[in-house]
């Protein structure tokens, strides 16, 4: 069966077809599951993200008005519904714990391995550490490949406050990667 | 031409920004902003794409599955404004019935009516209340919004006032911080961003939710009651 297209599926559920809503969730799950676990870095919270999305989605597509593509929109959902999942976890969960406790008692044959594992660890935490704007500017550009213009209208914020989060987001993960060594000799 | 700073490498790493093509002619001629693009790119690198656990091709297919059943008690809980002031009007009839025949005692069962369509009612009123919250941490507010909040502020005090003795304090403080926001979104008396912020770092939502469980499981114990 040939698919829809986009805009006449998004048209159809805007009139209340249920298997057109159908449709674009099962077209776009992926993608928006894809968004939610790099913003969260989470995989039970992706789920809570995605699932919450489509519900968002359905209570508003009636006033989605196809200025934007139908997949900026539900990115903008996506990553607002994210943004309110990480700022209630950083207010209700204590940090993970440190690194150096984490690392502890890795022997010395599995040095690249632990470097590797220490870059990403430390890409991790410094992920944790930038703002949940930083964070979202950061892997809509970084990993999305949005341009600065679609991330500034699916956050919400001018293309100026778009650069200085992702100028800010960049400057603390090099500054995070900085400590860590690249190569073993 | 004098060198690049961190931004404007940064810029050009991504393929943005105004002087694009003038960034790419110098860098390509300046060792040190050559080096210093090659070492941003390697530490670029190392953050990597994120990698992302697998989902088959018949993971869309499964979330709508999971939230069907919520789409459809979305749905049919999304009644129209006339509604849910015709069961204002209904709780309202049945707190006077409970006050006028206060004399001759009030009857369980009449108490239990009122406590009944009075957390059904405030059910609904919280979901109409997340939803609006909800358009208006995604789109900026207008007018519809402006009329659904003073409909709900108007609900809201009904309710309480309805509620006396009933509602328990937590549920009061709810409803007491959403009668705030509602007022807040009803007059356009912050910025949208002020507005969504203050949404986001009092918690409503996650509040309502929890309220919305607990009314909820009032309802279904009511409903064995019944029985």
């Amino acid at each position: 069966m040939q698919a829809l297209s986009d805009d006449l599926t998004v048209e159809r559920a805007r009139k209340g077809d249920p298997a057109a809503f159908r449709s674009l969730v099962e077209t776009h799950a992926r993608d928006v599951f894809r968004l939610a676990f790099r913003m969260t870095r989470n995989e039970d919270d992706a789920e809570d993200v995605v699932q919450d999305t489509f519900i968002r989605a359905f209570q508003r597509i009636s006033s989605f008005e196809g200025r934007a593509q139908f997949k900026t929109w539900l990115y903008r959902i996506t990553a607002n519904t994210a943004l309110d999942l990480l700022r209630r976890r950083k207010r209700a969960e204590p940090r993970s714990a440190p690194l150096d406790e984490v690392t502890t008692g890795v022997s010395g044959g599995q040095e690249n391995a632990v470097f590797g594992r220490q870059i990403r660890e430390r890409v991790d935490s410094a992920l944790e550490d930038l703002s949940e704007l930083e964070r979202a500017a950061f892997v809509l550009r970084h990993c999305e490949e949005l341009s600065l213009g679609e991330i500034s209208h699916t956050l919400d914020i001018t293309v100026n406050a778009t650069k200085q989060a992702i100028f800010r987001a960049v400057r603390k993960l090099r500054a995070s990667l900085s400590t860590v060594p690249r190569s073993v000799t | 031409m004098s060198h690049l700073g961190e931004e404007a490498l940064i810029l050009l790493h991504y393929g943005e920004g105004d002087g694009l093509e003038a960034d790419r002619v110098h860098v390509e001629s300046c060792l040190r902003c050559q080096a210093a693009l090659d070492a941003l790119e390697r530490d670029l690198e190392d953050v990597g794409e994120m990698p992302t656990p697998e989902r088959g091709s018949d993971y869309g297919a499964g979330v709508y599955e999971r939230i069907e059943p919520r789409l459809t008690r979305g749905r049919s809980r999304w009644r129209p404004v006339w509604m849910s002031a015709a069961a204002a009007v209904i709780l309202f009839g049945t707190f006077l019935a409970g006050r006028f025949s206060h004399d001759a005692g009030p009857s369980v069962s009449q108490e239990g009516l009122r406590e009944r369509v009075l957390f059904v009612a405030i059910g609904d009123h919280l979901d109409r209340s997340q939803m609006l919250l909800l358009e208006v941490m995604n789109a900026e507010h207008g007018d519809d919004e402006r009329s659904t909040a003073r409909e709900l502020l108007k609900e809201s005090r009904l309710y309480r006032a309805s509620g006396t003795g009933v509602i328990d304090v937590p549920t009061t403080e709810v409803l007491d911080e959403l009668e705030r926001l509602l007022l807040d979104v009803a007059h356009r008396a912050s910025p949208d961003d002020v507005l969504r912020s203050r949404i986001n770092d009092q918690d409503v939502l996650f509040k309502i939710r929890i309220l919305q469980t607990a009314v909820r499981e009032r309802e279904r114990r009511n409903a064995i009651t019944d029985f």
